[in-house]
């Protein structure tokens, strides 16, 4: 039996993307809501972090392709602006000077940086305004489409965010975030070379939402709280690998109120057990095992290079030298 | 108590009617020795078993402090629990409390007491209690300490005359430690086993006659004929005899004889010469007595203590396990007692005798402790090592299974969990305490870990684990799990320069710490706890707060489970005592 949580701890200290660390894109993203602000000819708008960095569920992606999803709520309403794509065209013509590329997509506006060929980075602007009951829509569409095509749909970029915080506390929130992480870069390593085989990074967080249970024990004599993120990943991998239906389902707890893995095709929901499998076997072995070295080896082979090997003890180094702060 | 108040009561009792005619004694009657103490008294009479006799109650100045004073005068015979002048001994003057607000019915109770005592002597129903009584009714015209261990075998002890006083001991030896460079004589001591007679009259009227006879008549025929065959043929002019006298209610008390002036055999021989006899009365002094007295526990009497460390909490310590009557006490600690924690150790500023100064070897703190104990308790051997442990382990000095019982009161970590593998890796080993305190009065702790013995398979949980993190911890962190204080947080001060650093903690909190300490052993000892147990105080955080620490998730558990109940604490996966004990060390991350 092997402690495997300090290596899981050093893990998501890598692969962790954390908004407060990540100087360069904050700071680009405030040099392109400064452009917009400047330059923009519509209504005035709050910007908003949303996705991943809002739930704080973000890894560094494997490409080095970063992405920033950030959230424009216009002050005004849907029925001033009765075709969105009107209002996202406003928005592109307010960084076209910016001096990257900005395209205007289906479900936001992105501005893409690169370095020669390689992405580095790229950040969705999504426009949001409310209705007469103040609920906020997402302009969806892009020039081109049908009108039925370009509608503002029910949605609220920090509403996933506040059901998160209101369904796990503290702690257990923290330990929520962790397994969803170590998933996601499961998923980036796994099926990178799979293309669009692999299920969307809000899928996971929806998957948690409906599988992950707090794993966590309290130390009878220091009275502190562990939190056994290895065994709550592996029975959430398990309840997954043993669901039994054919498919996945995991929908959203707010609006709109989808399930990511419904864009996944059969064969893309086949190949995603069977990961799922692999991955429930890796971690019962590398608990398993009799030393640090193995469960490592299986471990690594699972969540890529960027897990501790055998050679790497955790980064977070315990002291060595403490102060007792007992006397006689 | 004013006169105008004391007439009233005395006026109010006489009115009362518990005696028949009575009336206040006069300031004649008062005069005599028997009132010393009284403010007043009244007498009157009272019907006791058919006959009347005539009674004084007495009112001590004291009084409703304390128990009024019954005396029953016209007695033709001598009854138990009724003393010189017919005072009557009707109830303990201790653990009592009386209705001060009505004093009437105070001494109308006592004086039922009384009556019903006096009335179960006249039946004979009581005559046991003689025997009860006899050390208090010996007449002792000298007076001995004695050291003595009551045995069951009649044997030679040793007596140091001292003036008027014996001391009586077990052997040379002891003599020689209590009392070096004295001359010493042998003494007889005569166990009895049984005394079914009770006496048929006064001790204190007792002959040379009576007293053998008293002797002699409670002896079995093996005794008579082992003093016979140890004491004859063997001319002296005295003898000392210190007589064993089993209680009918259990317990035994001493009563000494001198032989003086004996010529032909020994007056306890089947031929018994001529001698005069003088009672002795004897104080027990003997660790079996003082420890029971004392409220100490028998399985702890004779029983061999180490103590590791003699600071402020090991001061306490030692001195609680002699008290609470271990026989030998190992105290070892390198350090001399040093005077700026004069203010919190149980020696305070010895070394500022010059007396002292002189007598000792050296101001080490094993040495000074050693002076005060023995000073204390004179039946108590210790033995002062004034070294480190590791040395004193390393080279001999201390064997961990010579012991019954280690209290380890460093205060060092370090130390403490060198000393548990050590333990731990022996063949056999005691059951060990390890305490120790938190700064600023936050509280003290103290683990048991259980011993084992050669062939024993050594029971689960030891003092690693609890600076082992749980199974599932994500940062293994170096810390104590027992910590009152949240980990990572320095608290020590300086008063003068660099290298005086200390922990600031108090005397009071050095007592505590010691008391849980020793009651942990204590019940090691007599085998109530026998596994792995954490026992913690927990004091005021207010100072440790407003200095700016935090405390930890523990302290805030309630008194109840930290002191009282105590945790189990051991780790399953402990890297020195879980198994397999091997590859333990190899494996473990610190």
């Amino acid at each position: 039996m092997t402690n495997i949580n300090p290596y899981l701890a050093t893990f998501d200290e890598t692969i962790k993307l954390d908004w407060d660390r990540t100087g360069v894109l904050r700071e680009r993203r405030n040099v392109i809501l400064e452009h917009l602000r400047a330059r923009l000819d519509g209504p005035s708008f709050d910007p908003c972090n949303q996705g991943s960095y809002d739930l704080r569920t973000g890894v560094h992606p494997l490409s080095g392709d970063y992405d920033i999803d950030v959230a424009l709520r216009f002050n005004t309403t849907i029925d001033e602006w009765p075709d969105p794509v009107a209002l996202k065209q406003r928005v592109l013509a307010g960084l076209e000077d910016l001096g990257s590329s900005v395209r205007l997509r289906r479900p936001c506006v992105t501005v893409f940086y690169r370095r020669g060929d390689e992405p580095l980075y790229h950040v969705d602007l999504a426009v949001y305004a409310r209705d007469a009951h103040e609920r906020l829509h997402i302009a969806c569409g892009k020039p081109g489409d049908r009108p039925d095509m370009r509608i503002w749909q029910p949605s609220d970029p920090q509403a996933l965010g506040a059901f998160i915080d209101g369904r796990f506390k503290d702690q257990d929130r923290v330990q929520f975030r962790r397994v969803v992480r170590v998933l996601k870069r499961w998923k980036d390593e796994r099926f990178s070379s799979e293309g669009e085989a692999a299920p969307r990074g809000i899928a996971l967080t929806a998957a948690a939402l409906k599988w992950f249970r707090v794993e966590r024990r309290q130390d009878p004599v220091d009275m502190r709280f562990h939190y056994d993120d290895a065994a709550a990943l592996l029975a959430m991998v398990k309840a997954m690998h043993e669901y039994p239906e054919r498919r996945l389902k995991a929908k959203l707890p707010v609006a709109p109120g989808n399930d990511p893995f419904e864009r996944m095709t059969e064969r893309q929901m086949e190949i995603f057990r069977e990961e799922l499998e692999r991955l429930e076997r890796a971690l019962t072995t590398a608990l398993g095992s009799p030393d640090r070295d193995g469960a490592c080896d299986v471990l690594r082979r699972v969540f890529g290079d960027d897990f501790p090997g055998p050679e790497g003890k955790p980064t977070r180094k315990r002291s060595a030298i403490v102060a007792s702060g007992s006397a006689a | 108590m004013t006169r105008p108040i004391l007439t009233e009561l005395l006026a109010e009792l006489c009115a009362a009617g518990i005696l028949e005619d009575a009336a206040p004694a006069g300031p004649e009657l008062l005069a005599q020795s028997w009132a010393n103490g009284l403010a007043g008294a009244f007498t009157g009479r009272a019907r006791v078993e058919g006959r009347e006799l005539r009674v004084r109650i007495g009112i001590p100045r004291r009084f409703p402090n304390v128990l009024p004073r019954i005396y029953v005068l016209d007695l033709d015979s001598r009854l138990p629990h009724v003393h010189k002048h017919g005072y009557v001994c009707y109830s303990e003057h201790d653990g009592v409390l009386l209705d001060r607000r009505d004093a009437v019915a105070v001494v109308a109770d006592a004086l039922r007491m009384a009556l019903e005592l006096v009335a179960s002597g006249l039946r004979g129903d009581n005559s046991a209690a003689f025997i009860e009584e006899l050390a208090l009714y010996w007449p002792g015209q000298a007076l001995a300490l004695s050291m003595v261990s009551p045995g069951e075998e009649i044997r030679w002890v040793c007596g140091v005359r001292m003036s008027q006083w014996w001391h009586l001991f077990d052997n040379r030896a002891q003599a020689n430690r209590v009392l070096p460079g004295l001359p010493a004589e042998q003494v007889l001591y005569v166990p009895l086993h049984e005394v079914t007679r009770p006496i048929d009259s006064t001790p204190s009227e007792w002959g040379t006659t009576e007293i053998t006879r008293f002797i002699k008549q409670n002896l079995t025929d093996a005794q008579r004929k082992s003093l016979h065959m140890q004491l004859r043929g063997k001319p002296r002019t005295s003898s000392f005899v210190v007589v064993r006298v089993p209680l009918p209610r259990g317990g035994q008390c001493l009563i000494g004889v001198e032989y003086l002036g004996i010529e032909g055999e020994h007056p306890l021989t089947r031929r018994p010469g001529t001698a005069g006899a003088q009672a002795i009365t004897v104080f027990r002094q003997d660790l079996d007595y003082l420890v029971a007295r004392g409220g100490g526990l028998a399985a702890v009497r004779r029983s061999r203590a180490l103590l590791i460390g003699c600071g402020a909490v090991g001061g306490h310590v030692a001195g609680e396990l002699a008290r609470a009557g271990v026989q030998a006490l190992t105290l070892v600690d390198p350090d001399e007692l040093r005077p700026e924690n004069a203010y919190r150790h149980v020696l305070g500023q010895p070394l500022a005798s010059d007396v002292l100064r002189a007598f000792l070897k050296s101001p080490a703190k094993v040495h000074l402790l050693n002076f005060e104990l023995k000073t204390h308790y004179p039946a108590l051997t210790v033995e002062p090592v004034a070294a480190a442990i590791e040395q004193a382990i390393e080279a001999g000095t201390i064997r961990l299974a010579d012991f019954d019982i280690v209290v380890a009161a460093t205060g060092d970590p370090n130390v403490d969990r060198w000393l548990n593998e050590i333990a731990l890796d022996a063949a056999e080993a005691p059951p060990i305490v390890y305490t120790w305190l938190e700064p600023l009065g936050l509280g003290g702790h103290a683990a048991l870990i259980a011993g084992h013995g050669p062939k024993q398979p050594r029971p689960a949980g030891c003092l690693d684990c609890l600076f082992t993190p749980a199974q599932e911890e994500r940062a293994p962190a170096l810390c104590n799990r027992a910590a009152f204080a949240a980990p990572g947080q320095a608290v020590t001060r300086e008063l003068a320069a660099c290298g005086n650093a200390f922990t600031p903690f108090g005397s009071l909190d050095a007592t505590r710490t010691a008391e849980l300490a020793v009651r942990l052993a204590l019940q090691a000892m007599t085998g109530e706890h026998r596994g792995a147990l954490l026992r913690s105080w927990k004091g005021d955080p207010a100072a440790f707060r407003t200095a700016g620490y935090r405390t930890s998730p523990r302290f805030e558990e309630p008194v109840e489970r930290l002191e009282h109940a105590g945790e189990v604490f051991s780790q399953p996966h402990c890297p020195v005592c879980a198994p397999p004990f091997m590859s333990r060390r190899a494996a473990a991350p610190g």
